[in-house]
Formats: structure tokens, C-alpha cells, sequence
């Protein structure tokens, strides 16, 4: 009878205390879902990731689904991120500026409305300035031409500022060429999303999961942050590892970007500047600016192996040269094409204060980019109106 | 290292489990160790030493009065105790203000002496401690206890971890009988103090911390509003200051019976208070019941000569003591004078309020008791603002200003700018969630152990509310504020 007595005893704790956890987690979902709703308009039912703003056109071309919204991140009816955009411009003397480029220039770490884009319209206000952030996240320079026919050129702009990303021209270009056959066997690259509907997968509509883990590393920040720097480094580390091993198959990361990969580059970027010209659009190439630097190598070592998550195919030391040749590249075609060039890059502090992750700003770090265009565009602007001659 | 922090999780985790694990006579060394440790992590040593001196003068001071046989060598060692204790609380907190002050008394007389002003120096905690080495003292010169021999057992009473930086200010004989046998956690001890502590850190992560986020904004930069939202402000703070504190007291308390040891209750539903004197019964307990012990009685015995300012007086010199307790700060003493002066008129107009309420009958009405509920209220409200204001100064715009502009910024344009910022409908929810949690708070409070009601509810309703809880402290816990209490 004790005996009995005991195991309905034990039966009934178990099952109240699965019954309790089972609420328990399906009340932290409910949660997430009506914080969703209050706090971003998100249904409560549907799927919601960041995959529902961005997808690919027909000619696989990425671009920002209009109105889609994910968190702090809403694109407008246009596609764009930011208030809408009429054709017409607000006043005729207005200066319309495109800003193109894909997750800097779109805005990720930065609060909203303190994206580079947003705070250079600060900085220049309407009606004089109109800026449009035209960034898509993804995107790259061989898609700038196409995207900019089908999206940008409508728009009627006076200036484009074209923000190119170095190292995933230079990975794209050693997948297409140096590693094709590795790179055609293998997934996509980590983090990367398409436009095509993805398959289900229970774990990513799974709300509180991803905030609960946000809030535990900002947690660790607080409190462990030399602990949490290493299990960074070697949680990254073994990423890394796994990625070459299924990637390079054997093969040695480059430590050089190869000499083919920048004259490509200079032609497309001369294909868009020229296209851009064409139309009478005055063009502002940027270097790219990046936390990650020989200067800063021992010091965010984990970011510098988050990059090359993205660009296996690249050495750290790659990583660098790639950034550094290709800003060359573009500083040199800015000149030879008579374009406006903001150099970010010596603007921007390799500092974490400045930078989210490798390339991706804090509001603080936006700022200065902003100023730097603003600067730039200023200058230059006001010097053609006033009858001078568009450098 | 405050309660709020993944690192004080791990380390209360760890001396749990080591405490639950070691023979009993290395608990007490253990929690001492432990709560060293603790303080020695807000990362000012001197704070260690201080908290040394303070326990071994309380504890020499205690056996020395205890053995004196006269009573003039009783006084004195009582006298020299709580001197030799005051000293420490004077030197680490109130020399800048006491020079800074000498100096502007002396320029306005005309003189040019001036002292040189000490710097500020950090005191987190001083002030509980040295207020309970006070009482110690005091309770064992008027033989209410016997002093405690262990220096290891006296030690820990001084210094228990959880009740260190926020009080609650233990008294001997509360807290020493429970240090004589550290028993082994229980699984009802473990499992009300996550409930309490779970319920704390909500209160504290996210109603104080985000009531912070509106109250903060005017309060340091009041001359940038006027009328409404001053006053409103000035409310909401005064439900901020009550989940912050409750919220690191329930901590407190919830850390305290994981170990099997039982910390004073500090809060029983403050604002559901009917009159002054009811709001100090049930705010702030301990510290209110020492004021009243060791300082009301004394004075109120020394004026006895005067019936009827006597107590009156007393009230309001002991107020404003309490406000200087609070803080080296003229808004601290105003405070404290603010309600020095609510208590004396109260005992002073105590009759003719007696006679106006029967003459009206309305001495059973429920009306007549909310509406001292809210009158109480918004007097304490207006206490809050020189407690809350940054200055004098600003104390003064804000009490006068929230009235005198309120007409102005009611149904206006004004009104309409000054809240756009705010985002009314957040205030709206979080105002639901304030009373929410002030209706769950008095549940609390309510049950006499100091557990906590949901222990008791059905599986369900637990998992409903706990996954809210957790949700909401995870969201809100990474920003967590530091505890407006802790600065005292």
C-alpha cells in the first residue's frame, strides 16, 4: 500500500510538473507573439523572420519586398527602407540622393531611424536634400545594375552613393572561380537568405527562443564578458573549422586576393558608374569601412572569425588585402571617373563603440558616416550650383 | 555585483550548493566568507574594513555593556559605541556636506576661513549596517538582549549577503537565534525563496526600470515641462522608488529562506496607507521602527515637559534625521522635514479631526477611507519630489510648477507635444501592469510568512504567470538599473 502510495505520489509530481512546463512554454511563446504584434504589428500566426523582407526578382535579383516589416526593420510601399517616396519630388530644386549598398547601408545594428541614410537626411534636410536608403541586404555589386534599372532609376535620382562590400565581391568571385567545384557541392554560406520560400522549420517560428538567447549574451556581457569573448572565439572557431573542412576540402585559405578578382571588380563597378553617368546622375563611391584591421587583430579576433564564416575561402590576413585592394580599386576609379568619393574608411575609428559586429554600424559609428557623406555631398553639390564644375 | 546580474546568479548558485554540501559548522563560515566576498565585489576595499571596524565596535561595545555592573559605565560604553559607530557613518558619508555647508555658512557671515572639502567617497551599505550595529547596542544597554559571544555568528548578522547593501536592518534579536543552528536548505525553504526572489526581480527589471525610462527624463531636466506631466512624473516615481526597493527587498528576502534564515518584512502595501503615520508602518519597516525605537522615544521622553509640543517636536527632529540617513543632501533633509511636519500636524489636529468626522458621521464611511488613502497618497507623492529632485531647486519648480501649470497643459496644444514623447499607450499599459502588480504585491504581503500566494494556486495558473514573469524579466532583465536604495 505504501508503496502504492508512493508511485501515484511520484506519478502525479511528474505529470504536474510536465503539465507546468509544457504552460510554461507555450505562455513564453504566447508572449513573444503579442510583444510581436505590440511592438512590430507582426501577426500572431504566421510565420515572422527576417526572410519576409528581402526576396529575388525573376532575374534572381535581390530586392526589399515593399511594406514588408520585421521588427525594427519596415521597408515602404516602395521597397525602400525609410518613410515613402513619391516620384515627384518635393520641390523642384530638391536634390534627390539614392543610397545603395546592401546590410550597412540598410541599417541592422543601429536603432531606427539612426541608420546612415536616415541621419544623413538629418544632417541635409528636406526639401533641399531627399535621401533615399535604397540598401538591400545581400545584395551585390553584380546585382547594382540590374537593381538599379528595375528600382533606382525611376526614382529620377540627382546623385548615387554606391557603397560596395569588398570581401563579398572577392568570396564570390573565388567561389565562381578558385573553389567552383567545392562551392557547387556545398550549402549556402551561413546567415545568407533567399527570396524563394523556405522550407519549414519549426525551430525558427520559435519566438522566445532567439530573445531569450539575445538576452542571456547580453547577460554575459555584462557580467562574464572576458568568458563570453572566449567561448566566442571558440564556438567561432569551430565553425570556421567546419566550414573549411566541407569548403576548402584540404585546400589553403587565401592569404591574396587574386589580382583577376580586382580588375573584375573595377570593370562592374565602371559598368554602374557608367550607366549612372549616362543618365546624368552624378555618382559617390565610398571606401568600405570595417572594425577589422591589422591594428585590431588581437583585439576582436571573434569578429575577425565571424567574417570569415562568410568568406571561408579568405585567411584573415585575405580577409584584410581584399578589403584594403579592392577600397584602392575603388578610390582610384572614383578619380579616373570623375566621381565624388567619401573615404569612410579614414573617417570611421576601428573602435566597437562605432561598430556592431565587423561591418555593420552602432548609431555612433552612422553618424560619422553620415557626416562624412554629408561633407562630401555638400561640397560638391554646392560647388555645381554655384556654377562649378562637378569634380 | 547586484542581485540583478547573471554573475550574482552564478554566485549565489555556487554557495548554495556548497552550503547545502558542508558540514553544519562550516555554514556560518561559509556565509561569512560568502558575504565578504559579496562586498568585496562592488570593488572599494576600504568598504571591507569599514564593515569590519563597525562589526568588531559592535561587538566589543555589546559585551562591555553587558558586563559593566554600573549603569554610568553601562552609558558609557553604550555612548562611546554608538559615537565610535556614528563616526564611521559621518567620515564616509556626510564630511563633504558638512564642509561644503560650513564653508557657505562661513562666507555668509562674512568670514574667510574655509576647510578644505574632503572627496565623496562611495558608502554602499554603511548606513544599514552601522544603524543595525546601533540598535544592537541599544537593545542589549536596555537589556531587551544579551550580547552574542560568537564574534564568527555576529560577524554574518552584520554582513548576511542578501540583507547587506538594501537592509532590511535586522535587529539581534532576530536575526542571531537564527544563526545558531544553519540548517541544510529545505526543498519549501528553496522553493519560496525562487518564488520571492522571481517576484522581486520583476518588480525591480521591469515595472521600476521602466518607469524609470519616463521618470528619469523629466526629473533631470525638469525645467522642460510644466503642469501634467511634472505631476504625473511625479506619481509614477512614486511607484517607481516602491518597486525597486520592495522589489530588492523580496530578494532579500527570497535569498534569506533558501538558506533557511527569515529577513524582516519591509513593505506591507504602502500606498493603501489611510494617514501618515499608517504610510510609516508600512514602508520602509525596518528602518521606521528604528527611527521610532531609538530616536522617537528617546526625544519624545526628554521634551515630556511639554505635552503637547513635546511629541510633535520629537516626530519632526526625528524625520529629519531619517532624511538625513537617506542621504548628504538638503532634499533628503526636506523630505524627512516634509514629513516630520505632516506627523506633528497630524498629532497637533488629531482632536479637531476627531470632532469633524463625528459631527459629519462619517466615521465608518468607505468613502471617507479612500479618500484618506488618497490624500495620503498624493502628501507622500509631494514628499517624493525633494527625495526625486536633483536639487533644491529643482524640488521647488517641481512642487510648484506641476500645480500652477496644470491648468495650462490640460486639453492643449502644450499638453499634446509635451506627451507625444511618452507614447500614451505604453503609459497606459504599463500603468495596467503597475496595478497589477500592486494588486499581486499586497498578496504578498498579505500572507504572514512572507511566502508567496502562487505557491499555493493550481499548476496552471502557476505556469500562466510564471511564463509571463519570465518572459518579461528576460526581455527587460539585460538593462537592468541599479537599485535607488543602494546609494543610501
Amino acid at each position: 500500500v505504501v508503496t502504492g502510495k508512493k508511485t501515484t505520489y511520484i506519478v502525479k509530481g511528474v505529470l504536474s510538473s510536465l503539465l507546468f512546463l509544457g504552460i510554461f512554454l507555450a505562455v513564453l511563446e504566447v508572449c513573444a507573439r503579442i510583444d510581436d504584434l505590440f511592438r512590430y504589428g507582426a501577426a500572431l500566426w504566421s510565420p515572422y523572420s527576417a526572410d519576409q523582407l528581402t526576396a529575388l526578382d525573376e532575374a534572381g535579383i535581390k530586392y526589399n519586398v515593399p511594406g514588408a516589416r520585421f521588427e525594427k526593420w519596415q521597408n515602404n510601399a516602395r521597397g525602400f527602407r525609410g518613410v515613402d517616396v513619391p516620384l515627384e519630388k518635393p520641390h523642384p530644386d530638391t536634390v534627390r540622393v539614392v543610397c545603395l549598398g546592401s546590410s550597412e547601408t540598410y541599417g541592422l545594428f543601429e536603432s531606427p531611424g539612426e541608420e546612415w541614410p536616415a541621419q544623413l537626411q538629418r544632417l541635409l534636410p528636406l526639401p533641399s536634400w531627399q535621401i533615399i536608403n535604397a540598401g538591400v541586404v545581400g545584395i551585390d555589386l553584380r546585382g547594382y545594375r540590374a537593381y538599379l534599372v528595375k528600382h533606382v532609376l525611376p526614382l529620377n535620382p540627382d546623385v548615387v552613393i554606391i557603397v560596395t562590400h569588398p570581401n563579398r565581391y572577392a568570396t564570390k568571385y573565388v567561389r565562381d572561380h578558385e573553389f567552383k567545384a567545392s562551392a557547387q557541392a556545398l550549402p549556402r554560406s551561413p546567415g545568407k537568405r533567399s527570396g524563394c520560400d523556405p522550407p519549414f522549420d519549426l525551430s525558427k517560428q520559435i519566438r522566445f527562443l532567439p530573445r531569450f538567447k539575445q538576452s542571456l549574451k547580453a547577460g554575459m556581457h555584462k557580467s562574464f564578458p572576458a568568458i563570453l569573448q572566449k567561448y566566442q572565439e571558440r564556438d567561432m572557431g569551430r565553425q570556421v573549422r567546419e566550414i573549411e573542412q566541407t569548403r576548402l576540402k584540404g585546400r589553403k585559405a587565401l592569404d591574396f586576393m587574386p589580382e583577376r578578382c580586382q580588375e573584375d571588380f573595377r570593370r562592374d563597378l565602371q559598368d554602374v558608374v557608367a550607366l549612372l553617368k549616362d543618365k546624368g546622375i552624378r555618382v559617390m563611391l565610398t571606401s568600405y569601412p570595417s572594425l577589422l584591421d591589422r591594428s585590431t587583430l588581437d583585439s576582436y579576433r571573434e569578429i575577425f572569425m565571424d567574417a570569415r564564416r562568410f568568406s571561408v575561402e579568405y585567411s584573415l590576413a585575405g580577409l584584410i588585402d581584399t578589403r584594403e585592394r579592392l577600397n584602392a580599386a575603388s578610390a582610384a576609379l572614383a578619380v579616373s571617373e570623375g566621381a565624388m568619393y567619401a573615404d569612410l574608411c579614414a573617417r570611421v575609428p576601428h573602435d566597437s563603440k562605432y561598430f556592431g559586429d565587423g561591418a555593420h554600424y552602432t548609431d555612433q559609428g552612422a553618424r560619422v558616416v553620415a557626416e562624412t557623406v554629408a561633407d562630401t555631398l555638400t561640397v560638391n553639390i554646392t560647388k555645381v550650383r554655384a556654377g562649378g564644375k562637378t569634380p | 555585483m547586484t542581485f540583478t546580474t547573471l554573475s550574482f546568479a552564478a554566485f549565489f548558485l555556487v554557495v548554495l550548493l556548497v552550503y547545502a554540501l558542508v558540514p553544519a559548522r562550516l555554514r556560518l563560515v561559509l556565509l561569512l566568507v560568502a558575504s565578504y566576498f559579496f562586498f568585496s565585489c562592488l570593488g572599494y576595499p576600504y568598504l571591507l574594513l569599514v564593515l569590519a571596524l563597525v562589526t568588531l565596535i559592535a561587538y566589543l561595545g555589546g559585551i562591555m555593556i553587558f558586563r559593566s555592573a554600573c549603569v554610568r559605565a553601562r552609558l558609557r560604553w553604550f555612548q562611546g559605541g554608538v559615537l565610535a559607530l556614528l563616526a564611521q557613518l559621518v567620515w564616509l558619508k556626510y564630511l563633504p556636506f558638512l564642509a561644503e555647508n560650513f564653508n557657505e555658512l562661513s562666507k555668509a557671515l562674512g568670514a574667510t576661513f574655509r576647510v578644505q572639502t574632503p572627496g565623496h567617497l562611495v558608502a554602499v551599505g554603511v548606513s544599514y549596517f552601522v544603524f543595525q550595529g546601533i540598535s544592537y547596542l541599544a537593545d542589549i544597554y536596555l537589556e531587551l538582549l544579551d550580547p552574542e559571544r560568537h564574534l564568527g555568528r555576529f560577524a554574518l548578522a552584520m554582513s548576511f549577503f542578501p540583507k547587506l547593501l538594501q537592509g532590511p536592518i535586522e535587529r539581534g534579536g532576530n536575526i542571531l537565534p537564527q544563526l545558531q543552528n544553519l540548517s541544510r536548505p529545505t526543498w519549501d525553504g528553496l522553493y519560496a525563496g525562487v518564488h520571492l526572489f522571481i517576484w522581486g526581480v520583476f518588480k525591480k527589471v521591469v515595472i521600476a526600470d521602466r518607469l524609470a525610462g519616463v521618470v528619469d527624463p523629466v526629473y533631470n531636466d525638469v525645467h522642460l515641462y510644466t503642469g501634467l506631466p511634472l505631476l504625473l512624473a511625479t506619481w509614477l516615481y512614486a511607484f517607481q522608488i516602491f518597486f525597486d526597493f520592495s522589489g530588492y527587498t523580496d530578494m532579500a528576502l527570497g535569498l534569506g529562506r533558501a538558506f533557511n534564515i527569515r529577513l524582516t518584512q519591509n513593505f506591507k502595501a504602502p500606498y493603501l496607507a489611510n494617514s501618515i503615520a499608517d504610510f510609516w508602518r508600512r514602508w520602509h519597516i525596518s528602518l521606521s521602527r528604528w527611527i521610532l525605537d531609538y530616536l522617537f522615544r528617546p526625544l519624545q521622553l526628554s521634551f515630556r515637559g511639554w505635552p503637547m509640543l513635546g511629541p510633535p517636536a520629537a516626530l519632526l527632529i526625528a524625520f529629519l534625521a531619517s532624511g538625513l540617513w537617506h542621504g548628504a543632501s538638503w532634499t533628503f533633509v526636506v523630505w524627512g522635514g516634509i514629513h516630520g511636519t505632516y506627523l506633528s500636524l497630524s498629532i497637533l489636529t488629531a482632536k479637531f479631526r476627531k470632532k469633524m468626522v463625528k459631527a459629519l458621521k462619517v466615521e465608518k464611511s468607505k468613502i471617507l477611507n479612500y479618500w484618506k488613502i488618497c490624500l495620503t497618497f498624493n502628501l507622500v507623492s509631494f514628499a517624493w519630489i525633494f527625495f526625486r529632485a536633483n536639487s533644491l531647486d529643482d524640488g521647488l519648480y517641481v512642487a510648484v510648477q506641476s500645480v500652477v501649470g496644470l491648468p495650462e497643459t490640460i486639453s492643449s496644444e502644450v499638453w499634446r507635444q509635451q506627451f507625444a514623447q511618452w507614447k500614451l499607450v505604453e503609459l497606459a499599459l504599463f500603468m495596467a501592469l503597475v496595478a497589477v502588480g500592486g494588486v499581486l504585491d499586497r498578496k504578498v504581503q498579505s500572507v504572514d510568512d512572507g511566502a508567496f500566494w502562487l505557491i499555493q494556486a493550481p499548476v496552471w495558473m502557476r505556469g500562466v504567470v510564471y511564463g509571463v514573469l519570465c518572459y518579461l524579466i528576460a526581455i527587460h532583465g539585460a538593462d537592468a538599473q541599479s537599485f535607488i536604495y543602494m546609494q543610501f
